[in-house]
This record gives C-alpha cells, sequence and structure tokens, in this order.
C-alpha cells in the first residue's frame, strides 16, 4: 500500500502558509506605514514647537534674547513621555540660551518652514525640529538657530503597538481563515464521502450506475465508476451466460450420446455400426463443441486483455488460409486471396487468427461444395478483411441475431447438435459470435453483406493503427 | 514641636559633608547585620525628623539594609545628581525633593535610572514621568491666616474674593500680608510660574501684595511662624502640609484651599543613574508609594499622600513633564523674576 497523504491537511497547510506569509507582509507594511505616520506626527509637534519659540526672539537692550512659551516644551510632552531638548544660537554658532551641544542642525531656508533630521543625543536617538528666525539687532540683521529635540521612545512604542495590532488582526484573519478552509475544504470533499459511502452500501449484485448529484470536477470520477461497474457487469453477465449455456449445450449431445449407447445396448450387438457411428458423431460435436467454447472463453480473455502489437493483416489471413486448407480441400473449396501487404493493425496475434479462422471456417462450411472462397485485404486509414462465400447468405433480419452464442444462421437455425445441409456442416453458433467479440475488444467493426450475385460477405473493419511512443 | 527640635538640630549638625552642603545628616544601621549589609545613601529636601517614620518603618521591612539620609536644599540635591557627588566612597542612590523643576531636569538629562514595579504602576499619570520620578505626595499650595486677625471679616476663599477684600481695606494689610520670594525659595518660584500660567488674577494679586508692602519669605516654616505670631495676618502660597502639621500643633491659624484652583506640588523621588544600590532604593521608592507608605506619610509625617486620588476639580496637580523646564531656563527665569520683580518690589 503506497502512503496515503490528506488533502484537506495539504491544502489547508498551504492555505495557512499564504495567509502566515500575508500576515508578516501585513505587519511590515503597515510597521513602515505607522513609522512613517509617526515621524510625520512627531515633525508637525516639534515644528510648531520649533516656531512657536522662534516667534518669542526679541532683542532687549541690544542683545538678543528669547521668552520661551512654556507650551513650547509642554506641548512636547503631551504625546508621550519623551527626553525633550532644545537650543537657541545665532547662525554663528552663538549660544543664546539652552543645550549648547545638541546638534544645531542646517538653517532652514524660510521662516515659516522648519526642517527635520534623525541623530543621536545623549545616548539616545532624537528627532530634531530646526527654525529660523531673523531678527533686526541695534546695528545689523541677524539669523537665530531654533533646534528642538525629543527622543522618540512614545513614537516608537506606537508605531510597533500599531503595527502589533495589524499583525494581530492578519493573525485574527489567519485563525478564520484556516476555519473557513476547514469547512470548505470538508464541504469540498463531501461529495466524495457520499460517493465512497454509495459504494459502500451497495449490494455486492446492484450494477446500477452511481446517482450521486456530484459536482463537475468530480463528475469523471463517477463516470469513471460507472463505466467500470458497467463493464464489471457485462463480464459477469458474459461468464454466467456462458456458464447457462455452455451446461445446456453440453447436455444434449450428452444426452443424445447416452440414448445411442441405450439403443446400441438394446439392439443386442446388431445394429453396432450405424450405432457407433452416430455415438462417434455425437462425441466428435461434443468435443468441437467444448473446444470452441473454451477457445471462445480464451479468446474473449485475450482480446481483453493482451498485449496489442503491430501485426500484418495480410499475413494474418495467410495463416488463417493455411490453416484451413485442409478442412476446405475436403470440400472442395479453394481460397483466393486479394491481399494488401501494407494494410497494418494493432492487435492480439491469436485472437485474431482464431476470427479470420472462425470466418474461413463459416464460409467454408456454408459455402457450396468446390467452389472457392475469396478473402480480400485491404489497407488504408481503416483496414480491412472480407472474406466471401457463395451460399444461401443470410437473410437481412436474421443477421443480428447470428452473433449472438450458439445460433446459426437462417437454414441451420434447428436443433443445436443436429446434422445440416445434407449432415456434412457441423457448426455450435459459436463462430460468429467469436469474431464479433474480438472485433468489439480491438475497437473494430464486423458486418454482414450479400455478395454478389449471391452469398455472404463477412466484413471485418480495424480502425487505424495509432503509433505509440 | 518635632519641627523645632529639628530645627535647632539641623542649626548644630549643620556642616559641609564632601562636596556638598548637607543641613542635617542621619544614620540608621541595618536591624540586623546579615552578610553584607547594604547601605542606602538618600539626598532629599525633606525635613529629617519628618522622614525618620518612614525610614523606620522601611528598616523594618528590609531588615538588611543601613541608611543614610542627608537633608539638603533643592539646589543642593540636584546638584549632588547633576555632579555626582559621592558620600565617602558610596554614589547617592535616592533623591528626594520638592523642587519638581529640578527633578524634571535631571530625568531628561538622563540623570536618573529607570524603575518599573507594581507598585509604582498604581501611581496616577501625573505623578511619574520615563518611569524615572515618582511623586509619593501632593502638597496644596494654601492661603493661611492668622485667626484672630480674621476675627470679625468674611475669611476670603478664592483669590479673586481676597482680591477684593485687599482692594477694599488695604489700611488693615499694609505691610501684614506675605508670600514667597522666588528669587530666593525654589519652591517660591514653582508657585509663581506655575500661578502666572493659570490666570491673570496672579499678576493683579502680586502688584496689589506690591502695593500693600507684602513681606517676601524665604519658606513655608517662616510664614507660618510669623502667621501664628500674629504679625502677619495672612500668606499666600504657603506649603498646606507644613500649616496643617502647626495647625494640628496647636497655632492659632486657619488654612484656605482656595475654591478657583489649587495648585498640588508633588514631592517626588528619583533614582540617580549613577547609584550602585538602586535596588534597596527601588524598594524605598516602591514603600513611599505602598498602602502602608502612603498612610505613614499622612499620620505621622504630616505630608498629603499621593494616594488614594480623590480629586473635586479644583486641585491641579503640577505636571510632572518637559514643561517643568521652561522656567529652568536662565533667560526665561530672568524674565519671569524681572516680570515679578517690576509688579511686586518696584511697587513697595
Amino acid at each position: 500500500m503506497s502512503t496515503t497523504w490528506s488533502l484537506r491537511r495539504r491544502l489547508l497547510g498551504q492555505l495557512l502558509l499564504v495567509f502566515s506569509g500575508l500576515a508578516v507582509l501585513l505587519y511590515l507594511s503597515v510597521q513602515a506605514v505607522a513609522g512613517r505616520a509617526a515621524d510625520s506626527t512627531q515633525d508637525t509637534i516639534l515644528g510648531a514647537s520649533a516656531i512657536a519659540i522662534a516667534e518669542q526672539v526679541r532683542v532687549a537692550e541690544g542683545a538678543l534674547t528669547v521668552d520661551l512659551p512654556y507650551a513650547a516644551l509642554e506641548m512636547l510632552g503631551l504625546a508621550g513621555e519623551d527626553r525633550v531638548f532644545y537650543r537657541i544660537a545665532t547662525s554663528g554658532g552663538q549660544l543664546i540660551t539652552g543645550y549648547d551641544d545638541l546638534p544645531p542642525g542646517a538653517l532652514p531656508e524660510q521662516e515659516d518652514t522648519p526642517r527635520f533630521f534623525t541623530t543621536r543625543y545623549r545616548g539616545d536617538t532624537v528627532r530634531v525640529a530646526t527654525a529660523r528666525r531673523s531678527i533686526l539687532t541695534s546695528d545689523q540683521r541677524e539669523s537665530v538657530l531654533i533646534t528642538v529635540a525629543q527622543t522618540r521612545e512614545a513614537f516608537g512604542t506606537l508605531t510597533t503597538n500599531i503595527a502589533l495590532s495589524a499583525a494581530g488582526v492578519g493573525l485574527g484573519f489567519l485563525a478564520l481563515a484556516g476555519f473557513l478552509a476547514w469547512v470548505a475544504i470538508s464541504r469540498a470533499l463531501k461529495p466524495v464521502h457520499e460517493i465512497e459511502r454509495a459504494i459502500a452500501e451497495r449490494a455486492s449484485d446492484d450494477f446500477s450506475p452511481l446517482e450521486t448529484a456530484a459536482p463537475r470536477e468530480i463528475e469523471p470520477l463517477v463516470d469513471a465508476i460507472n463505466d467500470f461497474i458497467e463493464r464489471l457487469r457485462n463480464t459477469l453477465d458474459t461468464s454466467q451466460q456462458f456458464i447457462a449455456e455452455a451446461a445446456h449445450r453440453i447436455r444434449t449431445p450428452l444426452a443424445a450420446l447416452k440414448a445411442q449407447a441405450e439403443v446400441a445396448l438394446r439392439g443386442n450387438g446388431q445394429a453396432s455400426e450405424e450405432s457407433l457411428r452416430r455415438m462417434l458423431r455425437a462425441a466428435d460435436e461434443t468435443s468441437q463443441l467444448t473446444t470452441q467454447m473454451l477457445t471462445q472463453a480464451m479468446i474473449a480473455y485475450r482480446a481483453e486483455r493482451a498485449e496489442r502489437q503491430p501485426l500484418s493483416l495480410a499475413a494474418l489471413a495467410r495463416t488463417a488460409a493455411r490453416d484451413l486448407e485442409v478442412a476446405a480441400e475436403m470440400r472442395g473449396i479453394d481460397f483466393r486471396l486479394d491481399l494488401d501487404d501494407s494494410a497494418e493493425i494493432l492487435g492480439d496475434e491469436i485472437a485474431l487468427l482464431e476470427a479470420i479462422r472462425n470466418g474461413l471456417d463459416n464460409a467454408i462450411k456454408y459455402g457450396p461444395a468446390d467452389d472457392y472462397v475469396q478473402i480480400t485485404v485491404t489497407g488504408g486509414k481503416t483496414p480491412e478483411i472480407v472474406i466471401a462465400d457463395h451460399g444461401p447468405g443470410i437473410p437481412r433480419q436474421d443477421r443480428d441475431l447470428v452473433f449472438e452464442r450458439f445460433r446459426r444462421g437462417g437454414s441451420a437455425s434447428e436443433t443445436p447438435g443436429a446434422e445440416t445441409r445434407g449432415g456434412k456442416t457441423m457448426g455450435s453458433g459459436l463462430g460468429l459470435s467469436i469474431v464479433r467479440q474480438v472485433m468489439l475488444a480491438h475497437r473494430g467493426r464486423v458486418r454482414l453483406e450479400d455478395n454478389e450475385p449471391q452469398g455472404l460477405r463477412l466484413r471485418l473493419t480495424f480502425s487505424a493503427p495509432r503509433i505509440r511512443s | 514641636m518635632f519641627r523645632l527640635a529639628a530645627t535647632l538640630l539641623l542649626l548644630l549638625v549643620a556642616a559641609p559633608a564632601g562636596a556638598v552642603e548637607i543641613e542635617d545628616r542621619r544614620s540608621y544601621p541595618a536591624v540586623e547585620e546579615v552578610g553584607a549589609a547594604s547601605t542606602l545613601h538618600i539626598i532629599g529636601t525633606t525635613e529629617a525628623e519628618v522622614m525618620e517614620g518612614l525610614i523606620r518603618a522601611y528598616r523594618n521591612r528590609y531588615q538588611d539594609v543601613a541608611v543614610v539620609y542627608d537633608q539638603a536644599t533643592s539646589r543642593v540635591v540636584y546638584e549632588a545628581v547633576e555632579q555626582d557627588v559621592k558620600v565617602g566612597d558610596s554614589p547617592y542612590d535616592l533623591a528626594i525633593s520638592s523642587a519638581m523643576d529640578l527633578q524634571i531636569k535631571l530625568v531628561n538629562d538622563g540623570r536618573a535610572r529607570r524603575h518599573v514595579s507594581t507598585a509604582t504602576s498604581r501611581l496616577p499619570r501625573w505623578a511619574t514621568w520615563r518611569d524615572r520620578i515618582f511623586g509619593f505626595t501632593r502638597e496644596p499650595a494654601v492661603m493661611i491666616y492668622n485667626r484672630q486677625a480674621f476675627a470679625e471679616i468674611a475669611v476670603p476663599r478664592s483669590r479673586f474674593e481676597l482680591l477684593n477684600l485687599l482692594r477694599r481695606t488695604p489700611g488693615l494689610f499694609k505691610g501684614r500680608i506675605a508670600t514667597y520670594d522666588p528669587n530666593v525659595s525654589g519652591l517660591g518660584f514653582l508657585f509663581a510660574t506655575q500661578d502666572s500660567l493659570q490666570s491673570d488674577t496672579y499678576w493683579r494679586l502680586m502688584e496689589i501684595f506690591g502695593n500693600l508692602s507684602a513681606e517676601l519669605s524665604c519658606c513655608s516654616s517662616e510664614m507660618l511662624d510669623r502667621v501664628a505670631e500674629g504679625e502677619i495676618a495672612l500668606a499666600y502660597n504657603v506649603l498646606g502640609s507644613y500649616a496643617q502639621a502647626r495647625r494640628d500643633a496647636g497655632a492659632p491659624i486657619g488654612i484656605v484651599l482656595p475654591r478657583d484652583y489649587t495648585l498640588l506640588m508633588v514631592r517626588t523621588a528619583l533614582i540617580p543613574a549613577t547609584s550602585d544600590n538602586a535596588q534597596a532604593a527601588g524598594d524605598f521608592i516602591d514603600f513611599l508609594v505602598s498602602e502602608e507608605g502612603q498612610r505613614l506619610i499622612e499620620h505621622q509625617a504630616f505630608l498629603s499622600p499621593a494616594l488614594p486620588e480623590g480629586d473635586d476639580g479644583t486641585l491641579i496637580p503640577i505636571r510632572l513633564g518637559p514643561g517643568l523646564l521652561v522656567y529652568l531656563d536662565a533667560l526665561k527665569r530672568k524674565a519671569f523674576l524681572s516680570e515679578w520683580a517690576s509688579a511686586v518690589e518696584e511697587r513697595r
């Protein structure tokens, strides 16, 4: 038994893999976006603070001074508990007030547009805003650079929290997706389980097709199963029919044989030669019948199972004709061959030979004595072999029947085993049914036609051999 | 009485210790000498006498810790941490101060160590900043008055009522009112600046104080003395916890928490970054804000506990945050004091 695997688990695994990838992606992208949003929020506050300070730069008694607005630093404390640093100096680097060692940054070009950068100060990463203020001192215009810095813990925490919430949402979706996938897969697999149940519950002699409502994707499976059931049924039918009829057919000649023997015994040994001849004929007939039935069983089996190989139809016809040469000569019949050697088919040699031999046998039996049987092989797309005799033929309405087992054509349709046509021709009625069975197994067709001016033509048509790699 | 005794003691032992000026030093050996006992060095503005009960209770809980408490001014406390002053070989492990602005500056400049515990997580938001500074009291800035002086006058309940009273009857109060001199007192400066942020009434009040030749004082205790003696009829912005203690001790004073708003000063503790006994310091902070510590603060130390946090809307805790840095700015301080001087002093 090969190792089994779970479709459900595989599907679920792949889905969850994809979704966890998406959750990670969500976390990273939200973190990036939230980080940018946090930056811009912090920049807004820092910029406002720097500008608020810039507005309070004054000249008092000829010196630059600044009245640090309370709100400028207080507002920085509203968003979190981050450390705050500031520095107010002239553009020349002369400190007015604040932390002298704070990296001052570049002087912005516009007074109302602060500039921002990130740097390290006193062991922490800080976001920095700079603003400028131009002011007229006693004798000249002076630029003042205002630098406000804040550590980033609160905004970093905010970013992480937002990203984590996003990841949480992602994981929630993951769980939900997993659950939904589980449900969906279970639902999708339901028809398969239904089929399984239908087959398990089925009685062993029930060969009706499955009638579960299967989705389109599963329909081929149902069709295949139904097809298989149909073939199984056919096989069993054939076997049963064969057994029943064989039993019946063999019982009759045996009964005749028994009757002959009894007559012989009662006749006190007088009519014994005639009786013995009859008994011999009955035994012959039984033997031939048995052989044919076994042959048919073998052929049927081969036709279904045996490996197909490329064969020359002409060669097959020649072999079959040689095999039956003696039987033909006994009736003064000879074969006329018209064979196209290019005709090639795919098939089982033994089954096909048997089929052709049966056809020829039929022609020998029912054709008039001292005549000829025409064997024609044609090639092309649909290779054919045609066996034509000049016998009585078979009426059109009976042609379907002769292909059934144990039936003989028109004139010979009396009690099986009895002699017909001057007591010379014996037939089991299996011949044409074997031909048909072999042809069906080879996906070919078999037809009976009138021969001109009289007689029967057996036409076996093959489909062109498909070259298999 | 305690306070008086402590003050006397303080004067006796006041001597420079190391590089900073220590007003009072008290040492408490470990209750139990187990192995290498650790010593917790505390520097604080709170009077040593007041701290004693708290320290003893702490030692009962942590019996293997010895404690040294140095009392100093808020400026000295700030410098001790800022400049990493040593006590012998050891740095200070805990700094306690009523100067919220200086404490905040220490935290902002990275001089304080982070401390997180279940006990500190109970504190309201205004009582901590950056997990490095912890408020363990909240003490109102109150008006105190001499009860005799107000025997026949309605006591003003708000700044506005005080303003009206002083305007209507200036004669009664000429030279008999007092407030902090923000030039001298750090706490007075904090109250003054926060008052100026709350409303313009403050400036009008200060103008009248100037007109009435108000006495400018260095400290709450001095104002309490003068009001109790009756020389001063009313003092504005006195530390409520001290006033409460003085009144409970029998001084003939009344206390008014202004109805318009009452500022709450938060006494804070922080662990200097250089501490080598942060564990014990953290334990001390946790003890201060614990239920037991808060109860002791209320009943023994005569301070107002930070918890529980009841608020009727007029009590405004001074926020621990970067805003406090503003008035520490040298230019800002100079500008404020000059504005204050023009309101008060030039009118005297």
